[in-house]
């Protein structure tokens, strides 16, 4: 019985990947929507939540188009690294960066405006910086919307299917992720084979929910 | 100590805030913002502390310039401690790093230490601030305010949060836990009895001005003019002109009653008589000044006082006596009651009646 074990390795590399990619920017950028008074901010909200209601297929258009031979990236990414950006991993892992931002930044920055504004303004008047402010006392105190927002961004990348299937086509080894290959198998009417990996993927997304929802703050736990 | 504020700060859809005020402060004394809600009393000390831009005027502290003349110094470099309703300790963090947080690194262990102990929380150290009382948070919230060496401190509504009991034992503690801090301390709050408490010079600030500076009796007992003295707890301010002014003491008609009250208000220009109800004495009608005789309206308890408003002609007069004299006091009888000249103040009336 053969599991499909380069496509399970290859949706984990991607999933680790997108989830390192998205923390770094998205805690800023989620600090700043948190924070922000500026009016053009509802604009920057609804792009970030753009993902969450377009079709996977729309978004993976545009990603395509941007990485295609035609487009400044994709033409600047062939200059630098000598192949094409569109079918290779670093073109899918651009892909779900943007296709899981939402599952990032949402919880990120529900949990940084929770933060008691005057425990900021307080830590500024003891003389820390903004940054330092924001390592000290922000981060610390939205630890579970941190976590969870990691979570969720890793578990949705491994689930990812539209976006990867107009982007990377199918390519094994490079491409070819766990849930593209249960569309092979089924597209192949090896249901044999789509079952046992449908239920890897499920019994993962339930153990990552199960830990998720477990290190969400309890209203007991809340601090007064 | 000298502080100097000249700040405009506009709402969109609110208030404006425009307020000057120029302090020279001999040592760590106690400066009290005063007013009601939504003054812009917050808005002021956000100012100074630098967590507010003000869209016009500046902020000068000493020597420095903090704001204005295109100048910004950020809250990190004006050496201002801040203290906040509810103290916003930081809850992730035990007492002693809540105190050593703004701490300098070198000798922060030994300062840290030192601080605790004079606030009397050393035992307190590993503690986390959910496990503290409100009188210990009140302390560790100064420690740590102290601990980066501040030159003033800033207090927003420090008391608010509290209920009553705790309020009332916090108020005295935060004086002499203030006096120990040998600190200048700017100190907003709406509750008079905590603006009593505290000191040693009052500002009141009514709808975005600061509309008296002074020593707490001459605020208390002396208000610059109506608005103030409603502010202050006068319970007693009541329309009236100005008939004449002589020797510090103005002749005043007051509905269809004819006083005499201390101060110098334009003659003929609108004016007020603010007296407060403890100053009202009831007796037998005399005929001496600012005697005056009522039909009683109402009697209300006030723990061990009873405000008696008595109805003059037409006037609203509000007294305040124990409650056992009080009890002699019906609806309907007639008694004298008389204003000593030197309790009551004759002052402008500027703000164009109560709100």
């Amino acid at each position: 019985m053969s599991l499909d074990w380069q496509a399970l390795r290859l949706s984990l590399e991607l999933a680790a990947a997108t989830t390192a990619i998205l923390t770094a920017l998205g805690l800023p950028l989620a600090y700043w929507l948190a924070t922000t008074t500026w009016r053009g901010r509802v604009a920057v909200e609804a792009l970030t939540a753009l993902p969450l209601v377009l079709p996977p297929t729309v978004l993976g258009f545009y990603v395509l188009f941007a990485l295609g031979p035609r487009s400044p990236l994709g033409r600047a990414w062939e200059a630098v690294t000598g192949a094409p950006l569109a079918f290779s991993f670093e073109g899918i892992l651009l892909a779900s960066v943007l296709s899981s931002l939402p599952f990032a930044v949402q919880p990120f920055a529900a949990a940084f405006a929770r933060v008691d504004r005057r425990l900021v303004e307080a830590s500024w008047s003891l003389g820390a910086s903004r940054v330092a402010t924001f390592f000290r006392v922000v981060l610390p105190l939205s630890r579970a919307g941190v976590v969870s927002g990691m979570v969720l961004t890793f578990a949705h990348t491994v689930g990812e299917f539209g976006v990867i299937l107009m982007v990377g086509g199918n390519v094994p080894g490079r491409t070819r992720t766990v849930s593209i290959a249960i569309y092979d198998h089924v597209q192949a009417l090896d249901y044999e084979a789509a079952a046992r990996t449908s239920a890897l993927l499920l019994s993962f997304s339930f153990a990552v929910l199960v830990v998720t929802y477990a290190l969400q703050p309890r209203a007991r736990a809340a601090r007064a | 100590m000298s502080l100097f504020v000249d700040v405009e700060r506009r709402f969109p859809g609110g208030p404006t805030i425009a307020a000057r005020l120029d302090l020279a402060l001999a040592g760590p004394q106690v400066v009290v913002v005063f007013g009601p809600s939504g003054a812009g009393k917050s808005t002021l000390l956000r100012c100074v502390a630098g967590l507010e831009r003000p869209d016009r005027g500046e902020v000068r502290f000493g020597g420095e310039t903090w704001s204005g003349d295109g100048r910004w110094v950020p809250i990190q470099a004006r050496g201002v401690g801040l203290l906040f309703q509810d103290f916003a300790l930081f809850p992730h963090l035990s007492v002693a790093d809540n105190v050593g947080y703004g701490a300098p690194r070198a000798g922060r262990a030994a300062r840290v230490d030192a601080l605790l102990r004079r606030f009397g929380v050393e035992a307190l150290a590993g503690r986390r601030p959910a496990a503290l009382s409100g009188g210990e948070q009140q302390r560790v919230a100064l420690a740590r305010a102290l601990a980066p060496g501040p030159r003033l401190l800033l207090l927003d509504e420090p008391l608010s949060a509290l209920d009553l009991p705790t309020r009332a034992r916090l108020r005295g503690e935060l004086k002499a836990l203030l006096a120990q801090a040998a600190v200048p301390a700017l100190v907003v709050t709406h509750d008079l009895a905590e603006a009593q408490a505290l000191a040693d010079h009052v500002v009141v600030m009514i709808d975005g001005r600061v509309r008296q500076v002074g020593a707490p009796d001459d605020v208390f007992d002396r208000p610059a003019d109506a608005a103030v003295a409603r502010a202050v707890g006068v319970d007693n301010v009541l329309p009236a002109s100005v008939l004449g002014v002589e020797a510090g003491r103005a002749t005043l008609e007051v509905g269809a009653l004819r006083l005499v009250a201390a101060g110098t208000p334009d003659v003929g220009g609108p004016a007020a008589l603010a007296v407060r109800a403890e100053d009202v004495v009831l007796g037998p009608a005399g005929d001496g000044a600012n005697a005056l005789a009522g039909r009683v309206a109402g009697v209300a308890r006030e723990g061990p006082l009873a405000r008696v408003t008595l109805d003059c002609d037409g006037l609203a007069l509000v007294a305040v006596v124990a409650r056992r004299a009080a009890q002699a006091l019906e609806p309907g009888a007639v008694v004298g009651a008389s204003i000593d000249p030197a309790a009551a103040r004759a002052v402008p009336m500027n703000d164009g009646g109560p709100p």
